[in-house]
């Protein structure tokens, strides 16, 4: 079976599991997913810890019982300790990845990475993505990312699509009809 | 041989006609007009006997040999006459074919001219239309490469002011504008 539909099949459980203590919870859940599985990729003893044949399976459910037991609820910490006693701890980022993409469908929300010559405040991200979210009909989530190339305006990617408003795009298209005479 | 021998016999007797000697060269001795006829006559018979044939053959044979020499004279001028015909038809058939030929070889030559001098000039055209689409591509080339210049230039100025001159709020304007235009055009702003 591909690693893809594996990681799905526990990203589904996980939904389930968290679906049933309300939408909160399935938010909490992935953040926890995502930050072990960017633990993991960040420390490399970690990952060895949760690799290595020669660190029993019963010790590496206890060192998650020690490491999360203060941070996640009981039933995250067992989902991570199945996966494990599955060896299929080298599929915890996918699983993350598939977690989020099941809840955006669930919650029908978009994920926007927003382009900006300067790190927006608070107010222009809230304003931001207001407008992203009546513009693409659904609850959207912006990535915000500051780039000075832009020269000003924004870029907005979501999925493969990309939404370019900036200035150099504009002095680009500017440039092409002073060349071309359109 | 008998009347041979009387007439000399005649000729020495001293008391012949011929002894009297009054005989002149213009007196008539009857026996010697006898004897002359007689021997005369003889003579004629001997030659007629002997010679007369072999002469008349030999004229015959003569007469023969030249009518036969002017029949081959004759057919020979013929032949001779048939020949410079011929030899004149040939000539002036060759004397025609030759006229033929050199025509032909004039028309020939005048096609071939012409044709040269039509593939000079297409090839000529063709030279001039591609040395003026050259000039016109360089020029074309030219031209462009100095709007480029002249554009990257502008583009470049613009850029800079921009960034000199933009400010937050004013960016902040333009961000929310263009999302305002995106929420109003839904996906076409997409690329």
């Amino acid at each position: 079976m591909k690693s893809t539909t594996v990681a799905r099949n526990y990203a589904q459980a996980l939904l389930l599991a968290a679906d049933a203590h309300g939408m909160a919870v399935v938010e909490r859940y992935g953040q926890l997913m995502e930050a072990v599985a960017g633990a993991v990729e960040a420390d490399e003893r970690i990952a060895v810890a949760l690799e290595s044949p020669r660190v029993s399976k019963a010790v590496k459910a206890a060192l998650l019982e020690r490491a999360l037991g203060d941070l996640a609820p009981a039933e995250f910490v067992r989902f991570l300790q199945a996966i494990v006693r599955r060896g299929r701890q080298g599929l915890l980022r996918e699983i993350a990845q598939e977690y989020q993409a099941l809840v955006d469908l669930k919650l029908d929300r978009v994920h926007a990475g927003v382009v900006l010559v300067e790190e927006p405040d608070a107010r222009l991200e809230k304003q931001i993505v207001e407008r992203l979210a009546a513009a693409f009909g659904k609850d959207v989530r912006a990535h915000f990312r500051a780039e000075r190339g832009i020269i000003g305006g924004v870029v907005v990617r979501v999925g493969d699509r990309v939404y370019d408003g900036s200035l150099k795009r504009k002095l680009a298209v500017l440039r092409r009809k002073m060349l071309t005479g359109e | 041989m008998q009347p041979t021998l009387l007439l000399a016999a005649l000729a020495q007797e001293p008391g012949g006609a011929g002894g009297a000697g009054a005989a002149g060269p213009l007196s008539v001795d009857g026996g010697l007009v006898i004897w002359t006829l007689v021997v005369f006559g003889l003579l004629l018979f001997v030659l007629r006997r002997s010679a007369w044939p072999l002469l008349l053959a030999a004229v015959r044979e003569r007469e023969k040999k030249l009518e036969r020499m002017l029949a081959d004279a004759a057919r020979d001028r013929e032949e001779a006459a048939a020949l410079l015909a011929e030899h004149k038809r040939l000539v002036a058939a060759a004397r025609a074919e030759a006229q033929e030929l050199i025509a032909q070889a004039r028309t020939v030559a005048e096609k071939e001219r012409a044709a040269l001098l039509a593939q000079a000039r297409e090839q000529y055209e063709q030279l001039l239309a591609r040395a003026r689409k050259e000039i016109e591509s360089e020029k074309e080339k030219a031209i462009l490469e100095l709007r480029r210049e002249a554009v990257d230039l502008s583009i470049a100025a613009a850029s800079k002011l921009i960034e000199a001159n933009l400010d937050t709020d004013a960016n902040r304007r333009l961000v929310m504008e263009y999302l305002v235009s995106l929420e109003a055009g839904g996906e076409r702003a997409g690329r």
